[in-house]
C-alpha cells in the first residue's frame, strides 16, 4: 500500500467521506471535519504513519491538500 | 473554585471574571443562532442570572473552556436538570467561541473532561438540538449521542423560542466507547 492510499484511507476512515470527495476537501466542509472529527483525523494519520505532529502543524491542517506537504515534512513521501 | 486540568485544556466553573467573554460569544449572530436566547445579553443581565439562579441551584453548572498554556478562553460547555436520585441531566451549553482555535486540541479535549466530570455523576444525559442545526447534532454524535426515537425525557425542550428541537441521549458506556477515538490523539502526549 502506497502513502497516498494510506492517506486516503485515514481520511475516509477517521471522517467516513467517500474518495472522491477527498482532492476538494478542507475542514468544516463537510460536517464529519469539525473540531472533533479533526481530532479523529489527526490521531488516524499518526497512528497509520507513525508519527506525532506539533500543536502548530495540527492547527495549519485544514485541508486534503494541505495536510499531504505538512506530513512531508515529517518524512512521509508522497510518490 | 473547580478547576480541571487536562494536558491542552482547562476547565473552570463561571465566574464574573469570564461574563465579558460569555457575553461577546452569547451576542455574536453567527454563533447564537440556534441558542435559545432571543435577547441581547448584558452585562447586567448575565450578573443578575448568575448571583439569582445559578448559585442557588445545583442541579446546574457551567464550565469556561481553556486553553491550558495561555489561560485563553475558547467556549463553554455545561449542563442542567441534575438529578441525583436518577443520575441523570441535560448536556448542553456548547459555545465553542473562540474561532482562532479552531483545530486546536484544547477544545476537544475541555468537552472530554467536562463528560468525565459529568459521567462520574450520571449514568445517562440528553440533549437537545434544534433539527436545523446539523452540524451540532454531528459534533455530539461523535462524542456518543443517538437520536432518541423513543418517548421524549423532557418534552418541553422538544419545542423552544419557536425552534423545533431532537432529543438526544447518551449513556456512560455509548460516552466511552466513542472517548476511545480521542484517547488514540492524546495518551500519546
Amino acid at each position: 500500500m502506497t502513502n497516498l492510499e494510506k492517506y486516503d484511507g485515514a481520511f475516509k476512515n477517521a471522517l467516513g467521506v467517500a474518495e472522491s470527495d477527498l482532492p476538494a476537501l478542507k475542514y468544516g466542509s463537510v460536517a464529519a471535519w469539525d473540531s472533533a472529527g479533526h481530532m479523529i483525523l489527526i490521531a488516524e494519520l499518526e497512528d497509520t504513519f507513525k508519527i506525532s505532529l506539533a500543536v502548530a502543524d495540527i492547527m495549519k491542517f485544514n485541508s486534503y491538500a494541505g495536510g499531504r506537504e505538512i506530513l512531508e515534512r515529517y518524512g512521509v513521501k508522497f510518490e | 473554585m473547580l478547576r480541571l486540568e487536562g494536558k491542552f485544556a482547562a476547565l473552570e466553573e463561571i465566574s464574573p471574571k469570564f461574563f465579558q467573554p460569555v457575553i461577546e460569544w452569547r451576542n455574536d449572530k453567527t454563533l447564537n443562532k440556534f441558542l435559545n436566547q432571543p435577547f441581547e445579553l448584558t452585562l447586567a443581565l448575565e450578573k443578575k442570572w448568575y448571583e439569582e439562579i445559578y448559585l442557588c441551584d445545583e442541579t446546574q453548572g457551567l464550565f469556561i473552556i481553556l486553553d491550558k498554556a495561555t489561560g485563553t478562553p475558547l467556549g463553554t460547555k455545561g449542563w442542567t436538570n441534575f438529578d441525583a436520585q436518577r443520575r441523570r441531566c441535560i448536556s448542553g451549553r456548547l459555545l465553542f467561541g473562540n474561532k482562532n482555535f479552531a483545530r486546536h486540541p484544547a477544545f476537544t479535549e475541555g468537552i472530554l473532561l467536562a463528560y468525565d466530570y459529568t459521567f462520574a455523576r450520571a449514568d445517562v444525559q440528553f440533549s437537545h438540538v434544534v433539527k436545523e442545526n446539523f452540524k451540532s447534532a454531528e459534533h455530539i454524535k461523535k462524542f456518543g449521542f443517538a437520536e432518541n426515537t423513543g418517548e421524549a425525557q423532557y418534552p418541553a425542550e422538544l419545542f423552544v423560542n419557536g425552534m423545533a428541537q431532537r432529543e438526544y441521549f447518551c449513556t456512560r458506556e455509548m460516552y466511552l466507547a466513542a472517548r476511545k477515538k480521542f484517547e488514540r490523539f492524546f495518551d500519546r502526549r
